[in-house]
């Protein structure tokens, strides 16, 4: 996915996002935010502002997805930068959503792999992503930075 | 303060920051959780598996 991501507004910790999204019949605001959970763990909120309020059971079809997850993706780099730590948890408002973010890993795996661990959330248990199996949530770590000199 | 992400030229900057939708609602919401239901269940999420 060679798609560029949407210009990013964010405040100074790098957990609160802002973009518009450019579509084919309109423009939407679209929030990401990241909230502390405990631990060093945050959990990646994401919605659409519309007339003040978030909405995050919506699906926009704008016409612009592979974008906006690129944008997404970005944030996320942008989120690691101030929190090399840490990790974020993905988990879909409803179960639909959550089939949605997992077939948007599988689909974009080798690029999120570039950058990232990403391991599944079952039940009881956090194993490394694979595709035959299906998750409750999903959660990202950053990879260590290799420097070839 | 308000920070515009890099790798943006100089136009899409003070595109960007003329917004003032997008800006008085950063300035207005950070720090707050605005997705308090999915917070709330990423919490279970993360105390259930602490727990087994």
């Amino acid at each position: 996915m060679n798609v560029n991501p949407y210009p990013l507004s964010s405040d100074q910790n790098n957990v609160f996002f802002v973009f518009k999204s450019i579509g084919k019949s309109k423009n939407i605001v679209k929030v990401i935010v990241y909230t502390p959970i405990g631990g060093n763990r945050f959990n990646l909120g994401f919605g659409d502002l519309n007339n003040g309020e978030i909405e995050d059971f919506v699906i926009s079809n704008n016409g612009d997805g592979s974008k906006v997850l690129s944008t997404v993706i970005y944030s996320m780099e942008l989120f690691f930068v101030s929190h090399q730590d840490a990790s974020i948890l993905i988990i879909g408002s409803d179960i639909r959503r959550t089939k949605i973010y997992n077939w948007l890993i599988c689909r974009y795996k080798k690029r999120i792999e570039s950058k990232f661990y990403i391991f599944g959330l079952l039940e009881k248990a956090i194993v490394p992503f694979n595709e035959n199996q299906n998750f409750t949530g999903f959660e990202i770590k950053l990879k260590p930075v290799n420097f070839n000199y | 303060m308000l920070y515009v992400a890099k790798n943006l030229d100089k136009k899409q900057k003070a595109g960007l920051n003329s917004d003032i939708e997008i800006k008085e609602f950063i300035l207005k919401n950070v720090g707050k959780d605005l997705f308090p239901e999915k917070t709330a269940k990423a919490k279970e999420i993360v105390a259930s598996l602490k727990t087994n």
